[in-house]
C-alpha cells in the first residue's frame, strides 16, 4: 500500500519535466515565466494540505492542478499591476504568433509535441531560421548576419515557417 | 494585461504564442536537488538524515521480504538503489537519505516512517540555517515578496543555501545567511 505523499513525490520526480514546461509556456505570455518554479512548488503544497482520495492518474492530477495554479498566479500579477503594485514586465514581446485564446481550451503539452514535431519537418531554410529564431530565441538580425541573408529575408522565412507550424497545431485539434 | 469591460477593469488572462510553446519545450527544469518543490516533497537527500539499520531489517523480515525484494519494489517506484547500497542502510553504513526514500521503504515494509529513520551524527551546516531565526524571518519575507505559501518560500530558500554543500563546499552559516539576505532584498526591490 503506497502512502498518498509517498506517491505524490515519486510522481513528481516521473512528471516534473513536463509540469515545468507546461508552467512556462503559460506564464510566458504574461513575462512571468521566472515564476515557473514558485507556482509548481505552490501546487505540490496543495495537493499535500489537500489530499485528493483515490488517484488513479497522478501525471492527469498534477497536470490539471499546476494549471490552475498558473491561472492563479496569472491573476495574482494581474491584480498587483491593476493596482499599481508590480509594473508590467518589459520582457513581455509584441511580436507574438498567438495560437489559442486565453479562454480556449488547449492541450498545452500536446501543442508543445506538435508544435516540436511540425519544426523538425519544416523544409530548409524555415527550419534552421525558426529553431534559431522560435527555440534558441535569437534575434533575426543575428540569424540574418550568420546565415548571410538580409534580415527581411529572415523576417519573411520566420513568418511562413510559424504559419506551417500554426496549420500543424490547429489539424491536430489540441485547441477547442 | 489589463482591459475595460462596463466602465470596469476586468482581467484578461494572456493569449498562448507559438513562442511559448517553445519557449517550455526548451526549459531546463532545475535539478532534483536544486528543485523547491522536491525538497518539500522529500525528494533531496537530507544531510541530518539516515536510515535506522536494524529497525529497518527488523522491519523488512517481519514483512516476510528478502532484501533484493525490497530493492526490487523501490527500483519499480522509481527508486534508483542497488542490493549492495540497502545492505549497506541494514549494517550502519547508511549515508544521507532523501526523507521520501525512508517513506518508500516504510510503505513497502509496512512500518512507520519515523521508526526507520536516525539522526546523523555530525553537524550539518544546512540544518543549522534551516532552523535558526534568521533564517525564518527571511523566509517570512521572501515569502511575502513572491506571495507564495511560507514553506515554498523555506524549499526555495533552502535550495539556495544547500547549493554550496551539494557543490562540496561546506559554507560558513553566516555567510549564508548573509547571502539569503541579499537574495531577499533582490525580490522584495523586484516586486517594490
Amino acid at each position: 500500500m503506497t502512502s498518498y505523499n509517498a506517491a505524490l513525490a515519486e510522481a513528481f520526480r516521473e512528471h516534473r519535466d513536463v509540469l515545468y514546461r507546461i508552467a512556462v509556456a503559460r506564464l510566458r505570455g504574461a513575462g512571468l515565466q521566472g515564476d515557473a518554479q514558485d507556482v509548481v512548488s505552490t501546487a505540490v503544497l496543495s495537493l499535500m494540505d489537500h489530499p485528493v482520495a483515490a488517484v488513479t492518474n497522478w501525471r492527469a492530477l498534477l497536470i490539471d492542478v499546476v494549471e490552475k495554479k498558473v491561472v492563479d498566479h496569472l491573476r495574482s500579477a494581474w491584480s498587483r499591476r491593476r493596482d499599481g503594485r508590480e509594473p508590467k514586465p518589459d520582457d513581455v514581446k509584441d511580436d507574438r504568433f498567438d495560437i489559442a485564446d486565453a479562454e480556449d481550451e488547449i492541450d498545452v503539452l500536446k501543442a508543445i509535441q506538435v508544435a516540436t514535431d511540425a519544426l523538425n519537418a519544416l523544409p530548409e531554410p524555415h527550419q534552421t531560421i525558426a529553431r534559431e529564431c522560435l527555440w534558441h530565441e535569437r534575434k533575426q538580425n543575428e540569424v540574418a548576419t550568420a546565415l548571410g541573408i538580409s534580415q527581411p529575408r529572415v523576417s519573411q522565412v520566420l513568418k511562413e515557417a510559424k504559419n506551417m507550424i500554426a496549420s500543424k497545431i490547429e489539424e491536430s485539434g489540441v485547441t477547442r | 494585461m489589463s482591459d475595460t469591460f462596463d466602465g470596469h477593469q476586468r482581467e484578461r488572462l494572456p493569449a498562448i504564442a507559438l513562442e511559448d510553446l517553445f519557449a517550455g519545450a526548451a526549459y531546463q527544469p532545475p535539478r532534483l536537488e536544486d528543485d523547491p518543490a522536491a525538497r518539500i516533497l522529500g525528494l533531496v537527500v537530507d544531510p541530518a538524515l539516515r536510515f535506522d539499520g536494524s529497525a529497518v531489517k527488523r522491519a523488512r523480515i517481519r514483512a516476510g521480504l528478502k532484501l533484493p525484494l525490497l530493492v526490487q519494489k523501490l527500483i519499480q517506484r522509481g527508486w534508483e538503489v542497488t542490493n549492495s547500497e540497502a545492505l549497506g542502510w541494514e549494517n550502519g553504513r547508511s549515508g544521507a537519505i532523501a526523507p521520501a526514500l525512508i517513506a518508500a521503504v516504510a510503505d513497502i515494509v509496512g512500518a512507520s516512517q519515523s521508526s526507520l529513520a536516525a539522526s546523523a551524527p555530525t553537524n550539518d551546516p544546512v540544518s543549522a540555517i534551516r532552523t535558526s531565526e534568521s533564517f525564518r524571518q527571511l523566509v517570512t519575507r521572501a515569502a511575502e515578496a513572491l506571495s507564495v505559501p511560507w514553506d515554498v518560500a523555506a524549499a526555495k530558500l533552502e535550495s539556495a543555501a544547500a547549493i554550496p554543500v551539494h557543490r562540496g563546499g561546506t559554507p560558513d552559516i553566516d555567510a549564508a545567511l548573509q547571502s539569503l539576505e541579499v537574495l531577499v532584498e533582490e525580490l522584495e526591490s523586484r516586486r517594490r
